[in-house]
């Protein structure tokens, strides 16, 4: 019996000692020097390379820094990370999972504020990303700008020297292609068809949301919703994508599209350079072929936000490691082939760029209580990602006899919305 | 049984050895239960510090909306294969039982699948269903080229092969309980069987098959359990697109896309409902049969 005594004792001194050391922790003082340890959560498991890297090039710039603690979850990093914003312990430095855009008045219960938008508009591109009333909760880490990554030779054997511009020429040249080439004109990336939502406010600019919530309409003709969808159901229906979009990987036709194979895909900036190393042609990025106000558009957007955890008590540290991180001399910005969000960083061609298009932001400023609607609308109506329904919409261009009618389809989205819209009025 | 009540020492030494495996079972049993339950009453979105408590609304929804059960069609796909899957590993494992040549390597064959990950399975039979890809090349190859469709992508066939993906990946946990079942019957009842010339079929007939029943009553409950909730192999190899969709990918559909957790939440109520309702009805049944 002794023993077993003994052994409760043991066991609850160490639950006891356990407890102790979180209380600990939990009262430590804010540290107001860029010194000591700091844990920096992440959505790339691929970049350990850099990240040390980096790492080294912190500690020479702040030599009080002791040591940075990587941690990261590759899939799924939203979900990852929502469950683990459920505790105190989420990292100094974390990524802001943009799950949570959708409830933006929440962004001050876990995130430290880093400036007012209007003062950091001044100095940085794309403070939009998390912010609420006027106040930023997460900078970009990288800009990339969003488009169609094209084959030039492709193009150049079509006969076609001029970017299309609207869906139509869009389509007509997609045409051309697969008559002079007989490439696969467009591939529509059938699994990660989500990224569309990147699209859409340059298809209806930056206000759409707006517009779809007070006008209770989301899917008539010109929509941006809508444009996207009739797009691809146009290229599904005249074969000019690939030939079974269920099995064809992203990882294959990126060799294919460097092959020549495949003229044009749907993606951001961060994928030329990569399939360029593949590939002896001439690989690009053009804007969406849509006009607003004359012009074609240069979305850009961010693939991953950077913030602070509201809890952690290494701030000064934070702020610190934050600003470095988004500066091009971290190499972030280089690895994931897109530019800083820090104006003062850019070069000569990225000012260029910026000057001559519109820029669009992929993620614009959205007043909160419009966005919350939308989300709850979008949700509602299962268009909150746009996976389900561009792959529903692939699915009734190659198989008309199987589905509903694609008019149907749109109507029945249409009035969804309507219900929607006015059960959240 | 010895009734005289436990001495203190005798209790507490109980209580000792069972409180972790409590422990254990309240903190990653119970209590995610309890707190999905919960949410199948609250209209939370999955990340939100709000809660609300909203009653039944979210059951009520389900009950008026006809969609979320319609779901439950694409499932009978995968009761149907479970259903082949029962036969065959039956008709492998008694085959195997007997004297066959390189009983080893069918024996690893079959059972090989289940030691591959689901997303592994995925990958490998994207390939293989791909157009021109391993299937087609074996239907040339047979002269049948006019039966190639776009195996995953059609929706005519696109639930015939996710059901038989799940089949090849499972058939082998139902061989493994047999073949095990069999192995443990006494050699001498076959022995003497086959002395009165009984053959195969009798053998199995009258031996094998009364002295496995619960094993095959196992099997049973394990296929209604598998085919409600069939999950991975639809939601990884077509995202539920092309009707696809069981009831289970639905949910989380609902809970993780749309971010309406507290709907998904009672959808999965109803679902472990279902199930515990199948499972108490085949019990029934099965009292009824002994």
């Amino acid at each position: 019996m002794k023993k077993i005594y003994l052994g409760l004792a043991v066991t609850a001194a160490t639950f006891f000692l356990a407890a102790c050391g979180s209380t600990n922790k939990e009262a430590a003082k804010q540290n107001d020097k860029v010194s000591g340890e700091l844990t920096v959560v992440t959505n790339r498991t691929d970049a350990d390379k850099l990240y040390a890297q980096m790492e080294k090039d912190f500690k020479k710039k702040y030599p009080e820094i002791t040591a940075i603690k990587w941690e990261s979850a590759g899939t799924d990093y939203d979900q990852y990370i929502a469950n683990r914003m459920n505790t105190k312990d989420y990292g100094d430095v974390v990524f802001v999972p943009f799950s949570m855009a959708g409830k933006p008045q929440d962004y001050s219960k876990y995130f430290e504020a880093l400036g007012t938008t209007k003062a950091m508009e001044k100095d940085y591109l794309d403070v939009t990303e998390a912010d609420y009333d006027g106040k930023v909760y997460g900078l970009p880490t990288v800009l990339n700008s969003l488009g169609l990554v094209y084959n030039e030779a492709v193009f150049k054997k079509a006969g076609i020297d001029k970017l299309p511009q609207s869906t139509e020429e869009l389509i007509a040249d997609a045409k051309i292609i697969k008559e002079k080439t007989g490439a696969i004109a467009f591939y529509t990336n059938y699994q990660r068809l989500a990224v569309w939502a990147g699209a859409l406010s340059s298809y209806g600019g930056e206000n759409f949301k707006k517009e779809m919530v007070t006008n209770k309409s989301a899917f008539k003709k010109g929509q941006p919703m809508r444009a996207v969808m009739d797009m691809i159901y146009e290229l599904a229906k005249a074969g000019l994508i690939e030939k079974d979009p269920v099995t064809l990987e992203t990882q294959q036709a990126q060799q294919q599209l460097a092959d020549g194979k495949i003229a044009m895909l749907m993606s951001g900036s961060q994928d030329v350079a990569p399939i360029q190393k593949l590939s002896k042609d001439t690989i690009n990025i053009m804007p969406f072929p849509h006009l607003l106000a004359g012009k074609t558009s240069l979305a850009l957007g961010a693939p991953s936000v950077i913030g602070i955890n509201k809890n952690s008590n290494n701030k000064v540290a934070a702020k610190a490691f934050l600003d470095f991180f988004i500066d091009p001399a971290s190499g972030h910005a280089k690895d994931m082939g897109g530019m800083t969000p820090v104006k003062a960083k850019l070069d000569a061609s990225e000012q260029k760029a910026i000057k001559e298009n519109n820029v669009i932001l992929t993620a614009p400023a959205t007043d909160p209580a419009i966005e919350a609607k939308y989300s709850a609308i979008a949700n509602e109506v299962g268009v909150g990602r746009l996976t389900d329904v561009l792959q529903k919409t692939v699915n009734i261009a190659l198989y008309p006899d199987q589905n509903e009618s694609y008019q149907e389809y749109v109507a029945s989205l249409e009035k969804k919305w309507e219900a929607a819209a006015k059960a959240h009025e | 049984m010895n009734k005289r009540s436990l001495k203190r020492e005798e209790k507490q030494t109980i209580l000792l050895f069972l409180s972790l495996p409590l422990l254990l079972l309240l903190i990653f049993g119970l209590l995610p239960i309890a707190t999905l339950i919960y949410n199948s009453f609250t209209d939370w979105d999955g990340l939100s510090v709000e809660k609300n408590v909203i009653g039944f609304k979210n059951y009520l929804t389900i009950w008026q909306d006809p969609v979320y059960f319609q779901a439950f069609t694409t499932n009978l796909f995968y009761l149907g294969s479970g259903l082949l899957q029962i036969v065959i590993a039956l008709v492998l494992a008694i085959l195997l039982s007997t004297k066959t040549y390189g009983k080893n390597i069918f024996k690893a064959v079959i059972v090989f699948p289940i030691m591959i990950s689901g997303v592994a399975t995925s990958l490998i039979f994207r390939l293989f269903f791909e157009p021109d890809g391993s299937f087609d090349q074996l239907l040339h190859f047979l002269h049948l080229s006019k039966f190639i469709r776009f195996w995953l992508g059609d929706p005519a066939v696109a639930n015939y092969t996710l059901a038989f993906i799940s089949l090849w990946r499972h058939l082998g946990t139902s061989f493994l309980l047999y073949f095990a079942a069999i192995q443990g019957l006494p050699q001498v009842y076959q022995q003497a069987a086959s002395l009165e010339g009984a053959n195969l079929w009798q053998q199995t007939r009258y031996i094998i098959l009364p002295n496995i029943r619960t094993v095959l009553k196992l099997n049973f409950i394990l296929l209604t359990i598998g085919a409600v909730s069939a999950f991975e192999i639809p939601l990884i190899m077509t995202n539920g697109a092309n009707g696809t969709a069981t009831f289970l990918v639905q949910t989380m559909k609902v809970a993780f896309d749309q971010k309406l957790v507290g709907l998904g939440s009672s959808l999965a109520v109803l679902m472990s409902l279902i199930i515990i309702a199948l499972s108490l009805i085949q019990q029934r049944f099965q009292k009824e049969d002994n």
